[in-house]
């Protein structure tokens, strides 16, 4: 309409370029070194996501805020006071673990669908670029705002990183795996001839993962060679955890199967007969596992017999985190699970309007989720004795 | 092709929008879609579903419900993705009903099995009487959901413009590889593709694009991507989708390889496939006599008369489906061309022969019972082939499809299949003389193809109640018409049909697709009581779809070949006794009577009554600016309920053109249109204003504002002709010149008119068929008696067809406004007067007159260009004579036009029209010099 000035709209259209379009990168610099966090997928390179504590299933919700992309079936890293978290749009963001508040954000074109490792004052993400056959591996040193190496890579990467004390390990879609030091140099990276949708661990020096073949495959984390090849499935697509060196997976089939990574066998194999695609966890009792039928089995560790099992009639992709009382069970179908983990009781539904999508993350009291549209939520727990 | 049918609901929601139509020579033609029934709406509500039914098929939508929910929990394992929405699923008892629905403004063709509209995200589906071939529609719809729901949120999730979507053979490939195995259509599709040259490559699927071989094409390279690269590929591709430009990209990508190179693999391995079947199967034109050589020819019937031996049978050979006759003259190689027997889709009685289906017989005395649909429902015909009339036609209120009529041997009884309002397929007996009808079975096994036995004893008959490890299959039974007891004949792993006995009843012949395609297949009659087994005669590589006997040893049969439908004669005597292949029944496996099983619902509270649920269904908003008129903008809202039977209009926009104007010159109009009845209505209000041309004096402009209502009505008494009436009451404030001089009404419009329509389309325009409007109408002006004119319209067009492609157009038009202030029409131009400059021939008074030859010009050209290249194709060529004259008061001149001209339909959109020729100047005395030139966009008149 000729009622706004030409000179009105001009300025309209620069003030929204700018809100949309100037957003600060991480620069942080009042870290301190010696807090730990969550600063990797699991916690711990084998894959830890067990919490030795009572939570009860009280919240409050602390702060919710909302980032430009949604989540892919990952979790966000925590470190000191900050928290990490990756989208789809492909962009880092820094946000106060706090108050939820934006410290900072990367851009770039493309998506980052899996959690970033932060060491010290460095991060370490992977970028699958938009309209390119090859993927990034960047190191950026939110310190001196400054990428330190940038690693380019061909096909993508969907599989966790793991840190390792000098370094990373990553593993890409095409079943490339490389160690960067913590200086963003290779130092080895081996072709292991198999695709992977399998996010690694690793345990005793060997680095496990399995393949769309079907084979688990172990490397040498300080030489790079590979140790051995074990065919025991049809193909996997679901993450490993180690714990005292069994590693637990579960197939395309939904077999979740315990495999001695030192005797290199099978001990058990349980049955869930649907797609198995989240990283099997355990609590050094139970292992814990759910599959795209939206079924939820407690299995004991030790003998492979099943505990309980509970139909959440959702869709089961996304890794859970347990507690000595509950197992926190996200699922697709819009839902937060609060599971009895020994009698499988559903003892708490957290709904949402939109599929919730990643791995929650518990730090200082505090359980960290995401949820579809960019939603992350922040939830402060009321520990039970 | 139908251009209209699309076009139908649009435009009559524009004439419900827009009053003043008295004025405007905007109309439209077009077929109706009837609303015959009023349906009872109810919902069942399960965990992810709402369940639209009606009436008396909850019994079936309970089955449904089951499907779908079983379904459901498939696909979301495969798609590793929820829809977390409740999904509508609108179910129809049959595919009659199911033309009926609003939930697509357009007309459905009968090969539409059922469909995902985008919208509102609905799923509607028709049942077609086979509880299996509905759960694969059920399944095949819901991949399309959830692949559509994936999609979106790929891109959404990645924050990328939603503005693509995977191309249409992949879409329609996954939905029929991740719903259903590969069956015996399928099979027949490739293997005739690929053994006749018509298989393309997947590099080239735009060649195909929207066939049901892309479909099937489609489907099969998604079966070999699978299993060269792994079924997680599929799932891959929709993953990657959000990161690619081109879905080229997306699988070269996914699969790590070049796509040429997955091209070339998938083509080798398709002839790999197929090239082998040659070794022992056979084209039908081996060893046999081809008898049609065009068009789609189904259901031949051989008989015998005093006049001659006859082939009579369905087929579709211009457009129209039609009952042809074809002489029978034994060892000629001559293909004859079939005589018109009963022309189809023209007039509501024969509305729509159901070409793929076995619906017609002949008996010994002469007689073809036909299946037509006829207004709400199938009727059964009778044709006297010596008196060549229909002498009657049955109908029944419970029955909505009818198939497969059968004569008995005594001519008394006709036995045919039909779907009562239930969904339930079943046998009927008719008796033909006292026009008394027995049910034979009743249960939602589908029965069909009906066929007596030597002495009309029993009835032998397809059914899938088969149970056991064959469950579901179409096996054949016998019927004991006395008493009423039923067993099984064959009990094999396939899908058998048509079962007829040989003329001297010693063998029983049928189609089974043991071998995996239609092939025919025999026992004795004598076998039927002790069950053996099945021998099998023929060894097509394709289908043969239907059969009829000439004698015991000659058969006429409809085959598939070349993506088309032909009659050949074979001779049965000669097929070797060592291709003949015996199978043995084996009866062990047969179990329990097999249930459907239904919907478990928590209680009756999950079964609703309908209530409308009014949606969203567009926005669409526009802003324009240009140097004189300065800046304008405006928006058009739609909503209606899930149904599509009720929806409302908003439209607002804004034609100031100084900041001062802006309140004055808001235009608002508010509609309603409502289809859920056979009568459809609209009414509503509006507010324009703005300056109009005034197309009494050239380049000038008159300011009007008019605001009041109108009420309109549509009345089908068929599909092919309407009645429309309207009224509207509108405050009109013309300034004629600004200030100065003023108009000022309270105009009473109204109006009637009767419509018809039954014309065949093809690229660019009609081909066949004719049309026409009849309209009356009165305008005055209640207050001030400033305007006071009647109109009067008559537009006839009739479509002579010399050829396939080939028709000779007509059009004689008339327009009347006469009184005060009465309006002028306007002409000229490429749409009526070619060669006049556009709208400058103007009178109250308006005839047209047109003569046009329409004929194919160029099939198809490429031009290649170092880059990339480009096809045109339907090039239409026309030859054309205009004539018409507008006036006021006196007659001034004819004027006319010669030339030629040339259209392409444009993608479906828009054809873009070129004419070249000569005005007739002078009052029709002589020609303009030179030529003029003309190009212009719209169909064809």
């Amino acid at each position: 309409m000729g009622f706004l000035k030409l000179s009105n709209k001009i300025l309209l259209i620069i003030l929204s370029f700018t809100l949309v379009y100037c957003s600060k990168s991480i620069l942080l610099k009042n870290i301190n070194l010696t807090q730990t966090g969550v600063e990797q997928f699991g916690r711990t390179p084998n894959r830890d996501f067990f919490y030795p504590i009572n939570i009860g299933d009280s919240l409050n919700l602390k702060w919710r805020t909302q980032i430009h992309g949604s989540f892919n079936s990952t979790s966000p890293s925590i470190f000191f006071k900050y928290l990490f978290v990756p989208d789809l749009s492909g962009r880092i963001y820094c946000l106060n673990s706090e108050s939820g508040r934006e410290e900072g954000v990367q851009k770039d074109k493309g998506s980052v669908e899996i959690t970033p490792v932060i060491y010290r004052y460095r991060i370490f993400y992977v970028l699958n670029e938009y309209d390119e056959k090859y993927s990034t591996l960047s190191y950026y040193d939110f310190f001196t705002g400054k990428y330190i190496k940038k690693l380019r890579f061909n096909g993508s990467c969907s599989n966790e990183m793991i840190k390792i004390d000098d370094g990373i390990i990553l593993l890409t879609d095409g079943g490339e795996l490389y160690k960067i030091n913590n200086i963003g140099e290779k130092v080895w990276s081996i072709y292991t001839g198999r695709k992977t949708t399998t996010s690694p661990a690793l345990a005793n020096g060997k680095i496990i993962f399995g393949t769309n073949m079907g084979e688990l495959i172990a490397v040498d984390e300080k030489k790079g060679k590979v140790i051995y090849r074990k065919l025991i499935s049809s193909g996997f697509d679901s993450g490993i955890s180690i714990s005292d060196n069994i590693a637990y997976v579960g197939d395309n089939t939904g077999n979740v199967i315990a495999f001695d990574i030192e005797e290199e066998k099978v001990i058990w194999n349980f049955k869930t007969g649907t797609k198995i695609k989240s990283t099997m966890i355990s609590d050094g009792a139970s292992v814990y596992a759910g599959n795209l039928k939206g079924d939820v089995y407690s299995i004991d560790k030790i003998n492979g017999e099943l505990n309980w099992k509970i139909s959440t009639g959702g869709v089961i992709n996304i890794t859970p985190i347990v507690f000595d009382d509950y197992l926190v069970q996200p699922d697709l179908n819009r839902n937060l699970f609060f599971i009895d983990k020994l009698t499988g009781d559903v003892k708490k539904k957290l709904e949402y309007e939109h599929r919730v999508r990643m791995t929650p993350v518990f730090h200082k009291n505090t359980l960290y989720m995401g949820i579809d549209k960019g939603e992350v939520l922040a939830y402060e727990i009321i520990q039970s004795d | 092709m139908r251009k209209i049918s699309n076009r139908h609901k649009i435009l009559l929601a524009l004439l419900f929008l827009f009053t003043n139509t008295l004025d405007a020579q905007l109309y439209f033609f077009g077929r109706n879609k009837v609303q015959y029934e009023k349906f009872n709406w109810q919902i069942i509500k399960t965990d992810h579903f709402n369940i639209y039914f009606y009436d008396d098929f909850k019994e079936m939508a309970e089955i449904g419900a089951e499907y779908a929910e079983e379904a459901f929990e498939e696909l979301k394992v495969k798609f590793d993705h929820i829809v977390t929405t409740r999904i509508p699923l609108i179910f129809y008892n049959t595919h009659i009903h199911f033309q009926q629905t609003n939930t697509l403004p357009g007309f459905i063709p009968e090969g539409v099995g059922g469909f995902f509209e985008f919208i509102k995200g609905r799923v509607v589906i028709p049942y077609q009487g086979n509880l299996e071939q509905f759960r694969h529609v059920i399944r095949h719809e819901l991949v399309h959901v959830f692949m559509t729901s994936k999609i979106l949120n790929e891109l959404r999730d990645h924050r990328l413009t939603v503005d693509r979507f995977p191309p249409l053979w992949f879409v329609e490939g996954l939905a029929e590889y991740w719903s259903y195995h590969w069956d015996t259509q399928a099979e027949m599709v490739m293997r005739d593709a690929v053994l006749n040259n018509i298989f393309v490559p997947a590099s080239d699927f735009d060649r195909i694009y929207g066939s049901f071989l892309m479909y099937k094409e489609g489907q099969a390279f998604l079966e070999f991507i699978a299993d060269k690269y792994g079924e997680d590929k599929i799932l891959g591709l929709m993953e990657n989708f959000w990161r690619f430009n081109t879905f080229k990209e997306t699988i070269e990508f996914t699969l790590g390889e070049k796509f040429e190179k997955v091209d070339n693999y998938w083509v080798y391995h398709v002839k790999q496939n197929y090239f082998p079947l040659y070794l022992d199967k056979f084209p039908h034109f081996v060893d046999s006599r081809k008898l049609t050589d065009f068009g789609f020819n189904f259901s031949p019937n051989f008989h015998k008369s005093k006049n001659g031996n006859d082939i009579y049978f369905v087929g579709n050979r211009t457009g129209y489906t039609s009952i042809y006759k074809l002489d029978y003259i034994k060892d000629t190689n001559e293909v004859l061309s079939p005589d018109l027997v009963l022309e189809g889709e023209r007039e509501e009685t024969f509305e729509a022969f159901h070409l793929l289906e076995n619906s017609i017989d002949v008996s010994k005395e002469g007689i073809i019972a036909f299946v037509t649909k006829s207004g709400d429902r199938d009727a059964l015909h009778f044709y006297s082939i010596d008196h060549e009339f229909v002498m009657n036609s049955f109908e029944d209120d419970e029955l909505v499809s009818i198939t497969a009529p059968r004569f008995s041997n005594d001519g008394k009884f006709i036995a045919f299949s039909a779907i009562d309002n239930k969904g339930f397929s079943d046998l009927y007996e008719l008796h033909i003389e006292s026009m008394k009808l027995t049910r034979l079975t009743n249960d939602y096994f589908q029965d069909t193809d009906p066929c007596y036995g030597p002495n009309d004893e029993y009835l032998v008959f397809i059914s899938d109640r088969t149970d056991g490890v064959n469950k579901q299959k179409l096996n054949l039974f016998k019927f004991d018409r006395e008493t009423k007891y039923i067993e099984y004949i064959t009990y094999v792993d396939a899908d058998f049909s048509r079962p007829r006995f040989s003329p001297s009843f010693d063998k029983l012949y049928f189609t089974s697709d043991y071998d995996g395609t239609n092939n025919i297949w025999t026992m004795d009659e004598s076998d039927l009581k002790f069950n053996s087994g099945m021998t099998q005669l023929t060894h097509y590589i394709t289908s043969v779809y239907d059969f009829s006997f000439i004698n015991d040893t000659t058969m006429i049969t409809s085959a598939f070949e070349k993506f088309s439908f032909q009659l050949y004669e074979i001779d049965l005597s000669k097929i070797p006794d060592s291709l003949k292949h015996h199978v043995e029944f084996d009866y062990s496996g047969i179990g329990d009577k097999w249930i459907a099983k239904e919907i478990m619902l928590d209680s009756e509270d999950d079964i609703i009554h309908y209530e409308k649920e009014y949606t969203l269904d567009y926005a669409v908003s526009q802003v324009i600016t240009d140097p004189v008129y300065g800046t304008r903008g405006g928006a058009l809202l739609s909503l209606s309920d899930l149904l599509g039977d009720d929806k409302y209009y908003f439209l607002i926009y804004n034609t100031a053109e100084v900041q001062s104007e802006l309140l004055r010159n808001f235009n608002v109009a508010i509609s309603r249109v409502n289809s859920y009845k056979r009568t459809n209505f609209g009414y509503g209000i509006f507010h324009f204003t703005g300056r109009r041309y005034d197309i009494r004096q050239s380049n000038e402009y008159f300011y009007e504002r008019s605001f009041g209502g109108y009420f309109s009505l549509i009345y089908p008494f068929s599909t092919f002709q309407r009645l429309e009436a309207s009224t509207s009451l509108a405050n009109s404030d013309k300034e004629i010149d600004f200030g100065i001089n003023s108009r000022k009404a309270l105009l009473l419009s109204n109006q009637i008119s009767f419509v018809h329509d039954n014309t065949l389309w093809m690229h660019t325009g009609p081909i066949d068929g004719s049309r026409f409007r009849l309209l009356f109408g009165y305008t005055s002006d209640l207050k001030y008696s400033n305007v006071n004119f009647y109109s009067f319209i008559a537009d006839y067009r009739q479509y002579f067809r010399l050829g396939f492609r080939t028709t000779v157009a007509t059009r004689a038009s008339v327009f009347v406004n006469h009184g005060k202030e009465a309006r002028r029409y306007i002409a000229g131009g490429s749409w009526d007067l070619r060669g006049w400059r556009r709208w400058s021939v103007r009178g109250e008074k308006l005839w047209l007159s047109s003569v046009e030859l329409r004929y194919p010009l160029i099939d198809q050209f490429v031009v290649n260009f170092p880059f990339f290249g480009m096809g045109f194709s339907s090039i239409r060529g026309a030859l054309y004579f205009d004539a018409g004259g507008a006036w006021d008061d006196e007659y001034v001149e004819t004027l006319g036009s010669v030339g030629v001209g040339v259209r392409w339909n444009f993608f479906n959109v828009i054809t873009l029209r070129y004419d070249i020729g000569k005005k007739i100047e002078g009052d029709f005395s002589y020609f303009q010099p030179g030529l003029f030139y003309q190009f212009f966009f719209g169909w064809d008149f």
